[in-house]
């Protein structure tokens, strides 16, 4: 009698080699090489093993043995976008619509109007804070908001923070009343911004009902996962004002210690403080400078503490080191000025030196007394100088700016306008500089009404 | 550059983009990497960072942005000396001690920082003096400094006065270039939280030991030291500089020289095999962490064999692969492919510990790689099929040798398993059946003999029908082997790919027929629905 085997599963039971041959079930194998079974619309049947591809085109390793890989947990590197703040009023020629200029490389930049506009400290108050502030903090862009109504305007609100993430520009704090001014007296202005921490980062404020130089000042950590300003240091008493009536210029980590320079005004003494997180009540005072120089920034380099001045008159500029017993001397002294200000600020570590932009009124040659020096920590050189970019006829009155080490590796400054009298003179424009090593440096924007802040944000 | 991988080629450690591009990363001034077989690289992932070790001299962590750093700071060798000087508000006797930081300049976040140094002698006793420290160590760690990232500080820790017995942190010094400080902070001022009791090394810090096996589990690092193999040894969570003295261990110690030969991390339990035992470490910290003994006489041979999956852990042994998952630890070859690991008919089985494997979870398979009977390199794989629970292979590729396996994700972030290779490149599936450009995959298939139920009875099997999937080419080859057990191979048979059903020749008369299929042409697909055989019993001998 005839009959017949049907053998339709050849992909459901695979390789045996364990049975002997009559115990086998119909449809098993005993050797299955390069034949596999493909659930992708083929289940059940049987087929050759996918074929092999190189991924990588050429060998690694000059060709050797390829010993093992993982597969990194996350799934894009990030792209980095720069942001240059812009004021709002105009400095020269017509009041800008954009509110940052922006880049991707860090070499082409444009104007953008997201995020919206930053603060800056002469648009109320003079003699404050020359910079824009922003900080760029995990990875995303935190800067002192210009959209509120600043005391002792009427219908004041609270000075703020915002955060643009490279997509999504928000508000984020609201600088809390100083309740020894009055319960419902707003902060005049955030006058700076440090990192301090992966949670939180350091923002300064001006005191609001008592301008200039009595104005009271306070220091907080800010935590922007929730919007918390946790004040750092007592508030003074009603009538009393903080740092000797100081305005916060700037600040730094230093030491295991918060560092803080302030600004007095014109002839005034500036001084640093210091405070450590978690131990201390009180502020300290580090040191107070000689008159005529207030403290424009700080940066710890190799376990010392520089200070940039901001040195009015006859009084010439000078960087000031903190040693590690904690004496300062000057580290480098400049040209006294003739007339105005010197200024030697965005002190900023980049590689193994120590980078300042300076302005520097004494210098007779008018067309270089903007530049970037250097510090190896031996000596200071002059590494860039205004009249190298071919802008000697520049108006060079003021500088102020930021220093900032991007993640793509390079070195920014940025200046601000340089002439604020100048109210159409185009070359009084702000420059943005890069230079990857320190030494060779281009200016990759110029921009009216460029003013001094930089950041960055990196998204996926 | 998309989604990528780090490998290790040689001695080379590359970053490599799914579009295939290898970079080599720059290794910290000092440190190689080994190529030796039993200094395989050992990867294990902390949040955003990746560590090395057992092929390099030192552990080495490469972050975020690929830097690639010295996993832990050797601890300060000198301790400061203390003076008194004048000015300042301190009073009274005191000692320090120091440790190093590699700070994140861009965060201001300490990531690393070393053992603490030997102690200071007591100072002399200060009268409203200052505090200095003088001969504040250097760290010689240098390349863990990156350029605008890293920075190594020091940390310096002092006691109360008297002195003290505790330590608490009293001041930073930034950089690795100065070597005094001085500081007049009270004791009250002193922090509330005294000095880290977990700051520790781990094996490999310095070239000494190695950290043979390393494995993430419970937001730890967890390892084997080279220097007492039946240790393992892990970090606090969070942290991959300080090791303290986690150490479990595994026991019977000192039973072989090989230890602890395996980790497998699952969701709820870590699988720490010996060559006999499989243990696993269960626990949410180290005040309740326990090592418990799951089996004797089941070990893993391979570290590289071990895969985890969905939480289901494969691994091979000396006697098969074993399933560990929630219902317990089986074997999944005995009964099907026990003679593949029992045996040497098919394997090197001497060559086990140099097993690699990997998941494929496009098509359910574990897939461990083995060296051929004989052979000295792992030049053949296996598959296992979890879902269907069925073995496929020995699988072989005839241009290129395998020297390891591993699954990366593609562009789109899809599970693509991999094999590396014995001249630098890394492979993955394609649907072209070729090997690299143009090296045909030679399939073999040999099914049962079929009986048809009737092992004792003469039959004529009639035309062999083929169905199978419509190829635009190809052709099979088809040997028919008929008669009894003993049956040769009959004339071979050629079946066109491109029909879908071919009837083909009759295979006569025996008690069986056996079909034995071949396909070795390069680009062609060959897949395989079942065929029929029409038989009439003739009747018994």
């Amino acid at each position: 009698m005839g009959a017949k085997l049907s053998i339709y599963n050849l992909g459901k039971l695979g390789v045996n080699v364990d049975a002997n041959p009559v115990q086998l079930q119909d449809g098993e194998f005993t050797e299955a090489k390069n034949w596999t079974t493909d659930p992708s619309g083929s289940e059940g049947s049987i087929r050759k093993r996918p074929g092999l591809t190189a991924i990588n085109s050429s060998a690694g390793g000059g060709g050797t043995s390829v010993l093992g890989a993982v597969n990194l947990g996350y799934t894009q590197t990030l792209t980095n976008t720069f942001y240059a703040g812009v004021r709002a009023t105009a400095q020269n020629g017509s009041s800008p619509s954009a509110t940052w200029r922006s880049s991707t490389n860090g070499t082409s930049w444009s104007s953008v109007t997201t995020p919206t506009r930053p603060v800056y400290g002469n648009e109320y108050a003079t003699q404050w804070s020359d910079e824009v502030v922003a900080l760029p903090h995990n990875n995303k862009l935190y800067y002192a908001g210009d959209d509120y109504v600043s005391y002792p305007t009427a219908s004041h609100s609270a000075p703020t923070i915002r955060c643009y993430d490279g997509v999504v520009d928000a508000l984020v704090g609201r600088c809390p009343y100083n309740i020894s001014i009055g319960a419902d007296t707003n902060a005049f202005m955030v006058t700076a911004m440090a990192l301090y921490d992966t949670d939180s980062f350091l923002v300064a404020c001006a005191d609001g009902g008592a301008l200039g130089s009595t104005a009271p000042a306070r220091v907080f950590r800010f935590f922007p996962a929730n919007g918390q300003f946790q004040q750092i240091g007592p508030t003074a008493a009603v009538g009393a004002t903080e740092f000797n009536a100081g305005i916060v210029q700037c600040m730094t980590v230093h030491a295991g210690r918060i560092f803080i320079g302030t600004e007095r005004g014109g002839s005034g003494t500036g001084q640093t403080y210091m405070f450590r997180v978690g131990q201390d009540t009180t502020w300290s005072v580090d040191n107070t400078f000689g008159a005529n120089y207030n403290i424009h920034s700080l940066a710890s380099y190799k376990g010392r503490l520089f200070a940039g001045t901001r040195s009015l008159l006859s009084a010439s500029p000078i960087i000031y080191v903190r040693s590690t017993v904690g004496a300062w001397t000057a580290s480098y002294t400049g040209s006294a000025a003739s007339s105005g200000f010197s200024t030697l600020t965005a002190l900023t570590v980049f590689g193994d030196n120590l980078y300042c932009l300076g302005y520097e009124d004494g210098v007779a040659d008018t067309s270089e007394r903007i530049t970037i020096k250097k510090f190896d920590d031996t000596s200071w050189s002059t590494v860039w100088t205004l009249d190298e970019g071919g802008q000697e006829s520049r108006s060079q009155n003021t500088v102020g700016g930021q220093g900032l080490v991007g993640p793509d590796g390079a070195l920014y400054f940025v200046i601000s306008e340089t002439d604020a009298a100048a109210a159409t003179d185009a070359n009084s424009d702000g420059i943005i500089l890069r230079s990857t090593n320190g030494t060779t440096w281009t200016e990759v924007d110029t921009f009216t009404n460029l003013r001094g802040c930089i950041g960055f944000t990196r998204t996926v | 550059m998309a989604n990528y991988a780090l490998v290790q080629i040689g001695t080379t450690l590359n970053v490599m983009s799914t579009a295939g591009a290898v970079t080599a990363l720059t290794l910290p001034t000092g440190t190689t990497l080994s190529t030796n077989v039993t200094r395989r690289p050992r990867f294990a992932i902390l949040g955003a960072n990746t560590f090395l070790t057992n092929s390099p001299t030192r552990n080495l962590w490469i972050d975020r942005d690929r830097n690639v750093i010295p996993m832990n700071l050797q601890p300060p060798t000198a301790a400061p000396v203390l003076t008194a000087v004048a000015g300042g508000t301190l009073s009274g006797t005191f000692q320090v001690k120091t440790t190093f930081l590699l700070r994140d300049i861009t965060t201001g976040q300490v990531v690393i920082e070393s053992p603490f140094g030997p102690t200071s002698e007591t100072s002399a006793t200060l009268s409203t003096q200052w505090l200095r420290a003088n001969g504040i160590p250097l760290s010689f760690d240098t390349t863990a400094e990156i350029s605008n990232k890293y920075r190594i500080d020091r940390r310096l820790y002092r006691t109360t006065t008297g002195p003290g017995t505790a330590f608490f942190p009293w001041v930073d010094v930034d950089g690795n270039t100065q070597t005094q400080i001085q500081d007049d902070l009270s004791d009250a001022a002193l922090d509330n939280v005294a000095a880290p009791t977990t700051l520790g090394n781990p094996p490999g810090t310095v070239g000494s030991s190695r950290l043979v096996l390393l494995a993430s589990w419970r937001g730890r690092l967890w390892g084997v030291d080279s220097e007492a193999l039946d240790d393992v040894v892990y970090t606090e969570e969070g942290s991959f500089g300080q090791w303290s003295n986690n150490r479990f261990t595994i026991p019977p110690k000192g039973f072989d020289s090989r230890g602890v030969t395996g980790f497998a991390a699952r969701r709820e339990a870590l699988g720490v095999g010996k060559t006999n035992t499989l243990f696993q470490i269960t626990g949410t910290n180290a005040d309740n962490f326990r090592v418990v003994k799951l089996s004797e006489n089941i070990g893993i041979e391979s570290p590289e064999s071990v895969v985890i999956y969905r939480d289901i852990t494969w691994f091979l042994w000396k006697d098969g692969v074993y399933q560990w998952d929630n219902e317990g630890i089986r074997s999944v070859s005995d009964g099907k492919v026990r003679s593949w690991f029992t045996t040497d008919n098919y394997f090197n089985r001497s060559r086990f510990q140099n097993a690699f494997a990997t998941i494929d979870p496009i098509r359910n398979m574990y897939r461990l790689h083995l060296a051929n009977a004989g052979d000295s390199t792992e030049n053949r794989w296996v598959e296992y099929n979890f879902v269907d629970k069925t073995w496929w292979g020995p699988h072989q590729r005839d241009d290129v040798t395998p020297t390891s396996a591993f699954l990366l994700y593609d562009a789109n972030d899809v599970a693509t398993p991999c094999m590396g290779n014995s001249t630098g490149f890394v492979w993955k599936d394609q649907s072209t059946r070729t090997d690299g450009t143009s090296t045909a995959i030679d399939s073999d298939l040999t099914g049962k003999f079929h009986d048809m139920q009737t092992p004792d009875i003469e039959k004529y099997f009639g035309e062999l029908t083929l169905i199978s999937k419509i190829q635009a080419a190809g052709t099979l080859t088809i040997t028919p082997y008929v008669g009894g057990l003993d049956a040769s191979a009959g004339t071979a048979i050629s079946a066109g790919m491109t029909l879908g059903r071919q009837r083909l020749r009759r295979l006569g008369q025996g008690r069986f027929v056996r079909l034995a299929m071949r396909h070795n042409t390069a680009g062609q697909d060959v897949e395989l629905i079942g065929y029929e055989i029409p038989f009439s019993e003739l009747g018994r001998r």
